[in-house]
């Protein structure tokens, strides 16, 4: 019996919270920087966003589509989501999965 | 006429025994800051013998007679008080041709005015007689020119169309003068139409440019571009104009690519045609050629190159049924000296004089200040030696190159008038606002000191070697770029330890071609190379070397000539990548091993190119098969490899299978425009992508990521001191310690090099393969037909406003500036030109500095003159 609580993302159901970040992450790694994300990846991270804990801030204009860029600073490969305002925005992909508050 | 005999008794026997004394006595006349051992060298009744002789001397025909008879004649001009002395060395500078010198004589008022008036009957029709064998005949005008032997031959080899000619003769010969006014008369006076002027540097390009529009400004049916468009020259078969495109060898590709069979010019005038020999952009060079005589094979072709050994190699490849001739003069027509100059004690330094490998005496100089490192002896000596101006220094790096030009300013600075000249407050200001506010050089040239690199923006650069030319900038420090073809004379040249970039040795030819500089024809008698701690195995490692001929080798030929090495290079060169390519050899070997792969790719054998008619039948049967077996491995059309000269075709190759073996949305793969949020991690993994199928072109991945974001600011047309900035307070978020200068010259490097260089020549290539591969797999809505990737990074521009700036002429610098403050983005050039026009009086109100206000000012002049003829 796996430990951790089962957690539902972007409409699909991950047995841990962590294959939920595995999974968020892999979509991150299998693009090259620049690839827009293929349309079975923009279905799910369209959902998945909606668990983001500041939706509203983050976004705030429709998403329409998503790409692997490479952060402004390090470098390194990121999600972007590209919004209907012409505008994009950087977002990490584990904060999509719910942390548990701490008591 | 005299027997060669007689010419050699008088040589050896009545001039040789005074020859250092000659020497000595002209040195001295010519160089400042020495203190001269007291003593008189040549006599009065010395000085008339000598004059006899050297008029003797004017006859032969070897350089080594000429030389001396012109030392004898500017000797008794600039060294001696006696007025008929000076009066017959001005008589035998005219028989030598060289009325420049001689004019130059009555205009330092060395010898009386109406010299004419004081020569007897017979040596005044003798140099009426000369006035008219000297010179050559504008056709257009009628009025003859004066003109040196050199010219005299090549004005008149070259006069027949159906020649091709190969002229070289040292530097300061007056070739580009005259080749500029040949060009101008042929195409007054026989119409040629559409010319091609291959000029192999950035820096030549813009020189020739200006030189040619200040010719033509008042000629509207001829323009001038330096800009690979066919426009102009679509426009000037419309209007039955003509053309003349200024363009290194790059930039003719381009243009070629263009206009494809079209492109059918009746004139190619190669400058500084010794670059065939340069590893990788010599073939790039001589492909160029190729492919336009390809497409015209009636053209003429005429070569210029700087003391050459063997002009004549040049002329190999032309079609079989056409003549060649040479032009070749070692004559030089200013004196040169060798100084040398080294530490006796502190701040004493011994100057003496080199002739034939041994030091003469010939006085000292004192410093004011102990020259405590290298930098500062050679910064302190030039501005002892060379405060009258005309001094230029030569460095071996652009670093050093700031150094020694602040040394020298600090060490003049107490002397220095505090009121520096309007035009180099307007430097000054063209700098600050066109580099950076904290540029080193923005300061330095207010003090009449400056320096010069590659990587400056042109046209600081040509600003800086115009002040530097007309005196008002009186040292300029500078490095190899100079020996790359930039025309700029001066005075003294001062050089110490000379490499050309940080670590490579300079060869005995690339020395004379930096000393040829020293020395300006029709502004100074003389020229003085002064060179520094002169002993062998130190500074100099060889000693200072000989004065020597430069051999023309083209890079074709080196690698063809070793048969079986170069036959096992291409055996193997499927294997190899270009990183790979890391020994002297292969490096020699894969750019031609590349280009003759094409040529094999484009005609099916190497049999039926222009190597058949030098190279043996067997070798080339041989090399075709090799490349027959390469061949059945690349499936692109032969058609994109000779669009892309001097990439491996075998690298290309490997792009498309990238492209065929891709998985995901093919849209990836294309190479996004500014203003979408992708277009820079897009850009680094297609650099990435072209670094894997092609070798190390952009480096590490790192690397691609800073290659990308320079790249995209320069496409954007970001101005310089923008990007500049950018780079600066990045460094200081990431707690760099980098230094601004440092910032500054890594930065122009990656423009010049990364943006303007690499970047156009592999991006175009990847966008040409990918659009071949959409069409295959029927994606051909993906392909985008703008301007072309190349031309848009090399000029730095992204929006057609832009782009019609830069090619009415103006200079990216000045271009971004306007365009800040032009509404429009989609101006053809006649759009900009009325754009100028109507805001001609309100320029200085728009803020821009005033250099750039001239140069627009300037442009929009020639182009109100052509729009008027039609």
């Amino acid at each position: 019996m796996p430990r951790g609580t089962p957690v539902e993302i972007g409409g699909k159901v991950f047995q841990k919270k962590g294959e939920a970040r595995d999974f968020i992450d892999s979509i991150r790694t299998s693009y090259d920087p620049g690839d827009s994300v293929s349309a079975e990846d923009t279905s799910f991270l369209l959902k998945a966003i909606n668990s983001h804990p500041d939706y509203d801030t983050k976004f705030p204009s429709p998403v329409t589509s998503f790409f692997v860029g490479l952060a402004e600073i390090y470098n390194t490969k990121c999600l972007f989501a590209q919004m209907e305002n012409g505008t994009s925005v950087q977002f990490s992909g584990k904060s999509l999965v719910p942390v548990k508050k701490r008591k | 006429m005299m027997s060669q005999e007689f010419i050699d008794e008088i040589f050896e026997n009545e001039v040789l025994p005074y020859a250092l004394d000659l020497r000595q006595e002209t040195v001295r006349a010519g160089l400042d800051g020495v203190n001269f051992d007291e003593k008189t060298l040549l006599s009065l009744a010395q000085w008339h013998d000598l004059l006899f002789a050297g008029s003797i001397l004017t006859q032969s025909e070897s350089p080594k007679h000429l030389e001396i008879a012109l030392r004898i004649a500017t000797g008794a001009v600039i060294a001696q008080d006696d007025g008929l002395v000076r009066d017959a060395g001005a008589v035998l500078l005219d028989k030598l041709g060289n009325s420049r010198a001689q004019h130059l004589a009555e205009k330092r008022e060395l010898i009386a005015p109406n010299l004419e008036a004081r020569l007897g009957s017979r040596m005044l029709i003798d140099a009426v007689r000369r006035d008219v064998e000297n010179s050559v005949l504008i056709q257009h005008s009628g009025e003859r020119l004066p003109a040196n032997n050199f010219q005299q031959e090549l004005w008149s080899k070259a006069s027949d169309q159906s020649v091709w000619v190969s002229a070289s003769a040292p530097t300061a010969a007056g070739k580009t003068y005259i080749v500029g006014t040949f060009l101008h008369d042929q195409v007054l006076s026989k119409g040629f139409q559409y010319i091609l002027y291959l000029a192999p540097t950035r820096a030549l390009v813009g020189e020739v440019q200006r030189d040619l529009n200040e010719r033509f400004k008042n000629e509207p049916s001829v323009s001038t571009s330096s800009m690979p468009l066919p426009s102009a020259y679509l426009e000037a078969r419309r209007r039955s104009g003509a053309v003349i495109y200024v363009l290194t060898q790059e930039r003719i590709h381009l243009l070629v690519n263009a206009l494809g069979k079209e492109a059918k010019f009746n004139l190619l005038i190669v400058d500084e045609a010794q670059k065939i020999s340069d590893r990788r952009r010599g073939v790039i060079l001589q492909e160029a050629v190729d492919r336009v005589i390809e497409i015209q094979p009636s053209i003429q072709v005429i070569f210029i190159s700087p003391s050459t050994a063997n002009p004549a190699v040049l002329l190999n490849d032309k079609p079989t049924s056409t003549r060649g001739d040479t032009v070749d003069s070692s004559t030089p027509m200013v004196l040169q000296n060798i100084i040398t100059v080294q530490q006796s004690r502190g701040k004493k330094f011994d100057v003496g004089l080199l002739v034939n490998s041994e030091i003469h005496p010939l006085g000292g100089i004192d410093l004011k200040s102990s020259p405590s490192s290298l930098k500062k002896r050679t910064a302190f000596v030039a501005a002892e030696i060379g405060t009258s101006g005309g001094t230029l220094v030569y460095v071996n790096g652009a670093a050093e190159a700031e150094d020694v030009a602040q040394l020298i300013r600090d060490y003049i600075q107490p002397s220095e008038d505090k009121n520096p000249h309007p035009d180099l407050i307007a430097l000054s200001d063209l700098i600050r606002r066109g580099v950076h506010p904290k540029y080193s050089l923005a300061e330095l040239v207010l003090a009449g000191v400056g320096f010069h690199y590659g990587n400056m923006p042109a046209l600081v650069r040509s600003e800086t070697e115009r002040l530097f030319s007309e005196g008002k900038l009186r040292f300029l420090v500078c490095t190899s770029t100079l020996i790359e073809g930039v025309n700029l004379s001066c005075r003294n040249i001062v050089v110490r330890d000379p490499r050309k970039g940080k670590n490579t040795p300079m060869t005995p030819h690339d020395f004379w071609n930096l000393a040829g500089r020293a020395g300006r024809w029709g502004t100074e008698f003389q020229g003085n190379i002064i060179c520094i701690d002169p002993f062998k195995g130190g500074a100099w490692q060889d000693g200072i070397p000989e004065r020597t001929l430069y051999t023309i080798q083209p890079e074709r030929d080196r690698s063809l000539a070793q048969r079986d090495r170069f036959t096992d290079y291409v055996k193997g060169m499927n294997h190899i990548s270009e990183a790979e390519n890391t020994d002297d050899e292969s490096k020699t070997f894969a750019p031609v091993a590349a280009s003759l792969l094409s040529k094999f790719l484009v005609g099916g054998s190497l049999s039926s190119t222009v190597l058949k008619n030098r190279y043996p039948p067997d070798y080339l049967e041989a090399l075709d098969q090799k490349f027959e077996e390469l061949s059945i491995e690349v499936t692109l059309p032969s058609s994109i490899m000779e669009r892309h000269p001097g990439l491996n075709p075998l690298g290309l190759q490997r792009l498309l299978i990238a492209f065929q073996e891709y998985k995901r949305d093919p849209s990836n793969l294309i190479i996004l425009r500014i203003g979408d949020d992708r277009v820079y991690s897009r850009l680094s993994t297609v650099f990435n992508r072209i670094t894997d199928a092609m070798g190390s072109a952009f480096g590490s991945e790192k690397q691609a990521t800073l290659y990308a974001v320079i790249v995209l600011k320069w496409l954007q047309g970001m101005t310089l001191p923008r990007i500049i900035e950018d780079r600066i307070k990045n460094n200081r978020e990431r707690g760099g310690k980098t230094p601004i200068p440092t910032i500054i010259r890594e930065t122009l490097d990656l423009v010049q090099n990364i943006a303007r260089f690499n970047a156009p020549r592999y991006l175009s290539a990847y966008e040409d393969i990918l659009s071949f591969h959409l069409n295959n797999i029927g994606k051909t809505e993906l392909i985008d037909d703008d301007l072309d990737i190349g031309t848009a990074l090399e000029f730095g521009v992204s929006s057609r406003t832009l782009l019609s700036l830069m090619s009415i002429g103006v200079s990216r610098m000045t271009a971004v500036e306007v365009f800040e403050k032009i509404a429009d983005d989609e101006l053809d050039e006649r759009g900009v030109v009325n754009w100028i026009r109507s805001r001609s009086e309100e320029l200085e109100g728009l803020g821009f500095p005033m250099l750039m206000i001239e140069e627009l000012r300037r442009v929009a002049l020639i182009k109100e003159n052509t729009s008027k003829e039609e």
